[in-house]
């Protein structure tokens, strides 16, 4: 089978390496000899049939709002495909208009795909750090966060990482708190680290491929000699971000 | 008298710096906090005032180039040395030219002025002119969105006391450019045909939320076409090649961006073959494809700050003569952007150092580029290099961050970082 990847808005929300994540996703699958393809929509036309997965990525926020209203009324078929199971993987400002509702600075109030079960108000203050964290299986992750958004998880929405350093799903400073960062509820995961998070946190990228394989029935295990090259890379880069950020 | 003590402690704290061959910024800063009007005392009475040129790309080079073109017309230029855009840079190359009374023999400043500083700089020392170059996706930890940037610009154009000099094949300054209602705004137009050969040459961010602009600037340069390395440009109805500093449309751009601001600062006096041949023989800016000698090998450096420049960096390198040596640290403090870049004419990495160089080595798996050596350790890694170059008989090429070639450029030895010397 070929494995298919929908790519929401790649040019009005991909601002900063959020290919990389996609590049992630198909050769990681490739590498252990799975087909898979990348197909785009950007509002010209309406959503393909047979998605196995959808991912959006961040940009600036007037890229964000000409992605919503170009989605139009394809929302319907996206909030279907979310309902039937088909993993989505959202980052920043695409997981804010995917999310119930965007509060601008002007009070005026936006409304969202209402796909992820959180809603977001625009803030003055500017998070820009690089962060570092734990996921639920006690994995270090790592990223970096540029936003300026209080985000909130409906109740007893799980976030995705526990973070020690940097800026989570609130983009004030914190004061010894523990910022909880993304979130994860069953087929639907998302995080504000922008840009290339997979790649450098492979964890959260097979956890996404296990949500793809069990929903679209194959089995993916990553065994591959070039998986675990890129992945002891990327394992160092975590560490000397997180170890420079704990000095 | 603050001016005075301002320029002896300056000059002093030069001579020391110079010694231990690093920072070029702390004289300027120092003199700034003795004498904070000391870029306007110095620079403010010039006869042409002072161009500052800014945009996301191509601001040395065109600085660069403007001092070229005004200098070949007779005109004596005081600049700041590449990469100093900050008012402490500028305060520096102010402290290393003026007399010890503070006298600055010059007839007009070439500013290259960093976006967010031209704010900042603006109600201290007006602009005569403003020259932009373009607005790109660059340095999003500290300006945020493109859309940012703009704002900074549109602040810094509107401070010009004569005029302002855009590229007006970036759809982000046409807008800005408009909106200057009660300036003499001119632009630079680029082809269609050599914009369909170079699209990485002229990479805007992106432009949401607005309708289509409808170009009513008045032209001053044309860039008709770029084949290696030469451009053909038009001034009014005369065509005229020029020797570019290197290949690609973005240096024809900013060739034209200075054709165009020397022509309305000299109008009918401005002698274009005499600028041409001026640039014809003008040496690059460092990190533009400067040839390092050391220890009797070659290693040309490239540098790459932010995804435009990566990408036309990659596109203008010649091949490589044998692997390519990465460095990259927390300069770049969001290196997200080097997955935007296609990587398919690097073919093998020899070297990767800097505290990105795990970050640089999973990109590179990603696409499939062999890397045998992740050093992030600086010092070792350029010795390991030198000792593959000399093995192999091979001139090198360094792909690097602007930090990492200072601190490189500094472990080979060159100690006058002001003036890449």
């Amino acid at each position: 089978m070929t494995v298919t990847f929908l790519h929401l808005f790649p040019q009005q929300l991909g601002l900063n390496g959020e290919t990389g994540n996609l590049d992630c996703l198909v050769k990681r699958l490739q590498w252990s000899g799975i087909e898979a393809r990348v197909v785009v929509f950007d509002g010209s036309s309406s959503i393909p049939e047979n998605i196995d997965a959808v991912f959006i990525g961040s940009g600036t926020l007037a890229g964000a709002l000409e992605a919503l209203e170009r989605l139009g009324d394809q929302q319907g078929r996206l909030r279907e495909l979310a309902s039937e199971g088909v993993p989505f993987f959202a980052l920043g400002l695409g997981w804010e208009i995917l999310g119930e509702s965007i509060q601008l600075l002007d009070g005026k109030l936006i409304t969202g795909s209402g796909i992820f079960p959180s809603r977001s108000v625009r803030t003055k203050e500017r998070a820009s750090a690089e962060c570092f964290g734990f996921d639920d299986f006690d994995n270090l992750t790592t990223g970096y966060a540029n936003h300026s958004a209080e985000i909130e998880l409906f109740e007893g929405v799980h976030p995705l990482i526990q973070l020690k350093a940097g800026f989570g799903n609130s983009s004030m400073s914190f004061a010894g708190l523990r910022p909880s960062e993304g979130l994860i509820a069953g087929n639907l995961m998302a995080s504000r680290l922008n840009g290339p998070l997979l790649p450098l946190n492979p964890h959260l990228a097979d956890q996404f491929l296990d949500l793809v394989s069990k929903k679209s029935r194959f089995s993916y295990r990553q065994e591959s000699k070039e998986a675990e090259k890129a992945d002891s890379y990327a394992t160092r880069a975590r560490i000397e971000l997180s170890q420079r950020l704990a000095r | 008298m603050r001016l005075f003590l301002a320029v002896l402690i300056g000059k002093a704290i030069r001579v020391v710096a110079k010694l231990r061959g690093g920072g070029s910024a702390l004289p300027g800063r120092i003199a700034l906090m003795i004498e904070p009007k000391l870029i306007q005392k110095t620079l403010g009475s010039l006869a042409h005032g002072a161009i500052f040129v800014s945009g996301s790309n191509g601001k040395s080079t065109t600085t660069a180039l403007i001092t070229g073109t005004l200098a070949s017309q007779g005109l004596e230029v005081f600049s700041n040395p590449s990469g100093g855009n900050m008012p402490q840079g500028i305060g520096s190359a102010v402290i290393g030219q003026v007399s010890w009374r503070g006298n600055l023999s010059a007839d007009v400043a070439v500013l290259e002025v960093d976006e967010a500083y031209g704010q900042v700089l603006s109600p201290f020392i007006a602009p005569s002119w403003v020259v932009l170059t373009n607005i790109q996706i660059d340095q999003l930890n500290r300006f945020f969105e493109p859309d940012r940037v703009y704002s900074m610009l549109h602040s810094a154009a509107a401070a010009a006391t004569h005029g302002v000099v855009i590229n007006g094949s970036d759809a982000n300054l046409v807008d800005l450019a408009l909106e200057l209602v009660d300036k003499q705004v001119v632009q630079v137009s680029v082809s269609e045909k050599a914009l369909s050969k170079w699209p990485v040459g002229a990479l805007a961010a992106p432009r949401f939320g607005k309708g289509e602009a409808v170009n009513s600037i008045p032209v001053a340069v044309q860039v008709l076409d770029e084949v290696d390395g030469v451009a053909l440009l038009a001034l009014g109805d005369d065509t005229f090649q020029v020797q570019l500093p290197g290949k690609g449309l973005h240096f024809a751009i900013d060739t034209a961006l200075a054709f165009a601001v020397a022509k309305q600062i000299l109008d009918e006096s401005f002698d274009v073959s005499a600028a041409s041949s001026a640039i014809a023989g003008q040496e690059t800016v460092y990190g533009r494809g400067e040839i390092a000698k050391y220890l009797g090998v070659e290693i040309q450096i490239l540098m790459m700050k932010n995804p435009a420049s990566l990408r036309a960096t990659l596109v203008a390198m010649e091949n490589p003569e044998t692997e390519i040596w990465i460095a990259m640290d927390e300069g770049t403090p969001d290196p997200s952007w080097i997955y935007d870049i296609d990587l398919s004419r690097i073919s093998a990495v020899r070297t990767i150092s800097g505290s990105r160089a795990w970050h640089w080595a999973t990109r590179l798996s990603y696409a499939g580029i062999p890397v045998s050596n992740v050093q992030p350790d600086s010092k070792k890694a350029l010795s390991e290099y030198v000792r593959f170059l000399k093995e192999n008989g091979k001139r090198g090429t360094l792909l690097t961050n602007y930090e990492q070639m200072m601190a490189i450029r500094k472990l080979m030895g060159y100690l006058d970082l002001e003036s890449g010397k």
